[in-house]
């Protein structure tokens, strides 16, 4: 204000400041709208945090309800999600029945039936009773696919009994009340813990828990130990499981001992199968197809040239081969299954690496090979390949492996 | 390791260290938290950061390092992957007000078990402490992921059931009772889980009158028969023992944890862990992982809540065949309706993990973002309640009243901006128009 005005101001206007030719006011309302400016922000986020304090206890009052509705919310989600599955991948409703049968028609594998690509996979039916199929003896080759269609069963029960729908045309199962499963190699190898001990308590585990309304997967029972020892065990498990209480107890029991199919002529409930397996000259082709009978081949051989093992070494094993089996004949100690009881069939999945590897490595090196092969044809046959761990096997192959490289 | 002449906060640091002696100590110093002697050398080596020394010019300087307080949860939580404990002491009282020290206290301690920031969960997968009692010839055993609120209570007479079921549980750490010689089965539990973080409360904590007290409290309820668990014994005491542990912890009430789940063990169809390896029920023998699993082909579900109750139901399959038909209805009937089935799941997807957003909100961890994610999810739930009328199945019929959740989600829709910043305290978080006295603070 100028100095000419300023002497007219109203006594509510204080003097603040004297400049060369005016005078500058304020009013102490001005004064207080200064002050809510400047405290403004602090006391606005103070206030807001206030606020949301208060919101925040209000949500946790509501704890209870939330967290109904998240538990209702959450069986909605899975149920849609089976139904959602269902529909994407032609799974069926199974029958939940109170009889004792469990009967699966053309079930497939639900986790391989989808990692597949190359090939189509090949639905396998399943008919299990107390009366005459209680215990299904299923022999077949290495690699043949018995794995596959003992885990799927286990897998076909637990579906339908968390309600799912399940991958097969139809099924009709009973309500079981444990699952038991050994299966292939244990993953305590790399501890160095003894893979037939480890077998050993899993088997006792089974024998000492299973119930008449169990389901039990045995696949290759015995394979950690010298052959005698592991048909002995194997055949015993069978014939326990099969007089469990008078009554017996389900029972998928996948073996190569081929003497185990004579099981089924002394005991009413065990009943023998096979993977179908075509051979055609040398060659042989996997159908993965279940079928009634026991086999009693085991395509060891030709088994281990498909997974790479090289042709020198198959040749070998071919004359060795039938050089045991003219020997048993000779003695008489043999009938059909005789190779088998004699020729150890080494655990293929665990002993050899990739098929890619060996090609690259040893196939490059084969005219070498040629002039050290009877050293390492000798090394080979040195091995007790029943007291060799699956890790020891590895180790061994790799150093032969150098060997053959040098 | 104690130098003559200390300083004054070192003999604050010190005291409070002792107190605990089993945690690595993030101790704050202005903008820092700092850790010394052991702690610090542990602490450099698995967050790989500069071991640096305090008192250089002394014969004996202490070891230290430290990180910036605003980045504390990523240095945390790489402690908590290795199986640490860590104690957070912070400072209580301004700096700028503070006669001579600064007033600290240790606000919270965090161990495998308490994790309660998402980023560092998996959201398939509950997070649990396991407690185990052996109290008159009885196991025991319960275990609470405080993330969500569950809280699990069963109780065994055998033995193998109750490492099967410790097993399935696959805790990230352990409460066994401190005098753990008395009984050989403690030593087993031991070596099952010898690689998770293992605690020893007093056994007194384990003493089902006391565990009682302390459930009952926590529950506010005249006794824990509305939760049908006031038959067992060893298993409250477990119950107790682990409220108890987790309320010292976290130093703070927990109020998301609001019941009590007993089950029997025999009510479940038996897989044991061997057999659940081996069909590859969970993880893939392989790797380890989901994918090529039963769970990695059944698991579609579209929320958080919905995989993990899948993997639980995985794990617990059902021997009643009532409830499988009822379950295998609402399947049969959301197969033969495709639209209805495909326009739930589509809202399903926009529904957030309700409950370890009631978890973070209960704890005191939110922004103002959680409280806007819950309030979308359950505007989506009326829909979803509606959709659901169409599936004939007995499955969906006593479905939770929504009306007080809407209340409180148009609460937070009245009140908090959608556009607000992650930090609660600095203000633009509060609508316009919500609050009078606010809205005149310009």
């Amino acid at each position: 204000m100028s100095r000419a005005q300023a002497t007219g101001v109203p006594d509510y206007f204080v003097r603040k400041q004297t400049l060369v030719n005016a005078e500058r006011f304020i009013t102490e309302e001005l004064k207080n709208f200064e002050t809510k400016v400047l405290g403004a922000e602090e006391q606005r986020s103070t206030m807001e945090y206030e606020i949301f304090c208060d919101i925040r206890n209000a949500i946790v009052q509501n704890n209870k309800a939330i967290r109904e509705a998240a538990d209702f919310t959450a069986i909605i989600d899975c149920l849609m999600s089976f139904a959602d599955i269902a529909a994407s991948n032609a799974y069926i409703r199974p029958k939940i029945w109170d009889q004792t049968d469990l009967i699966i028609k053309d079930g497939r594998h639900p986790v391989i039936e989808k990692m597949i690509t190359a090939e189509r996979f090949v639905p396998n039916s399943i008919t299990m009773n107390d009366t005459d199929k209680q215990i299904y003896m299923i022999t077949g080759p290495n690699m043949s696919g018995k794995s596959t269609v003992l885990r799927q069963t286990a897998l076909l029960v637990i579906m339908a009994q968390i309600g799912a729908f399940i991958p097969a045309e139809s099924a009709c199962l009973p309500v079981f009340d444990r699952i038991f499963t050994r299966v292939g190699a244990s993953d305590n190898l790399s501890q160095g813990q003894s893979t037939f001990m480890v077998e050993m308590e899993e088997t006792a585990n089974i024998l000492n828990n299973a119930t008449s309304r169990s389901l039990i997967v045995m696949d290759e029972i015995g394979r950690g130990t010298s052959t005698y020892d592991g048909v002995s065990i194997a055949w015993a498990v069978a014939e326990y499981l099969h007089d469990w209480k008078g009554t017996g107890v389900k029972t998928l029991f996948a073996t190569h001992y081929h003497e185990l199919v004579d099981l089924e002529k002394f005991k009413q409930r065990i009943k023998n199968f096979n993977i179908a397996v075509k051979q055609d000259g040398d060659q042989i082709i996997f159908l993965r197809q279940l079928k009634d009978g026991g086999v009693n081949q085991s395509y060891g051989i030709q088994v281990a040239r498909l997974a790479g093992i090289p042709d020198a070494v198959i040749g070998r094993a071919k004359e060795i081969l039938a050089q045991i089996e003219l020997q048993h004949k000779d003695a008489k100690l043999t009938e059909t299954h005789a190779t088998e009881m004699t020729t150890p069939v080494p655990d293929l999945q665990n002993t050899v690496p990739p098929r890619k590897e060996i090609k690259a490595k040893v196939r490059a090196q084969l005219s070498l090979f040629n002039t050290q092969e009877k050293d390492i044809v000798r090394q080979l046959m040195s091995v007790d390949v029943s007291n060799t761990t699956p890790l020891e096997a590895l180790q061994f192959l790799a150093k032969l492996q150098k060997k053959a490289a040098r | 390791m104690v130098s003559p002449k200390n300083t004054p906060m070192l003999d604050q640091y010190l005291s409070i260290k002792a107190a605990y002696p089993d945690a690595i100590l993030f101790f704050r110093m202005g903008d820092f938290f700092e850790m010394f002697f052991d702690d610090a050398k542990t602490a450099s080596r698995i967050l790989e950061i500069a071991l640096t020394s305090r008192n250089k010019k002394e014969s004996r300087p202490i070891p230290m390092c430290g990180i910036p307080f605003r980045s504390v949860n990523n240095y945390v939580s790489k402690l908590i992957e290795k199986g640490y404990k860590v104690a957070i002491c912070d400072q209580v009282e301004d700096a700028a007000q503070a006669k001579g020290l600064v007033k600290r206290e240790v606000v919270q301690v965090i161990t495998p078990g308490m994790i309660l920031d998402h980023q560092f969960l998996d959201a398939g997968h509950n997070n649990f402490i396991l407690s185990m009692v052996y109290y008159q010839k009885i196991y025991g055993l319960s275990a609470l992921d405080i993330s969500t609120g569950t809280f699990r209570i069963t109780e065994t007479s055998h033995l193998s059931s109750l490492l099967e079921e410790i097993q399935r549980i696959d805790p990230s750490e352990i409460l066994l009772p401190d005098e753990t010689e008395t009984f050989a089965c403690y030593d087993t539990v031991h070596n099952l889980i010898s690689d998770k973080l293992i605690t020893h409360p007093p056994l007194n904590k384990f003493s089902p009158s006391a565990a009682r007290e302390i459930l009952i409290d926590q529950f506010q309820t005249r006794s824990l028969e509305g939760f049908g668990c006031s038959h067992y014994q060893a298993g409250i005491g477990a119950a107790g023992a682990l409220l108890s542990y987790v309320k010292e912890t976290q130093k703070r009430a927990i109020p998301h944890i609001v019941k009590l789940e007993p089950y029997e063990l025999d009510h479940y169809l038996c897989i044991d862990d061997t057999s659940a390896r081996n069909l590859e029920l969970i993880k893939n023998s392989r790797t380890g992982a989901k994918k090529g699993s039963l769970l990695g082909i059944l698991d579609q579900t579209q929320t958080a809540m919905g995989s993990r109750l899948l993997a639980k139901w995985i794990q617990y399959p059902l021997l009643d065949a009532t409830v499988i038909n009822q379950r295998l209805d609402a399947v049969e009937s959301a197969v033969s309706q495709p639209d209805i089935r495909k326009q739930i799941r589509t809202i399903l997807n926009n529904v957030y993990d309700l409950e370890r957003l009631s978890g973070k909100i209960a704890l005191n961890q939110c922004a103002a973002q959680d409280l806007t994610a819950l309030k979308r999810s359950i505007f989506h739930l009326p829909q979803v309640w509606t959709l659901i009328d169409e599936l004939t199945t007995s499955m969906f019929a006593n479905r939770p009243d929504l009306e007080t959740l809407l209340d409180m989600a148009r609460l937070i829709d009245r009140a908090i901006r959608e556009d607000a910043p992650p930090t609660i305290r600095e203000g633009g978080i509060i609508n316009p128009g919500y609050n009078k006295e606010l809205d005149e603070l310009i």
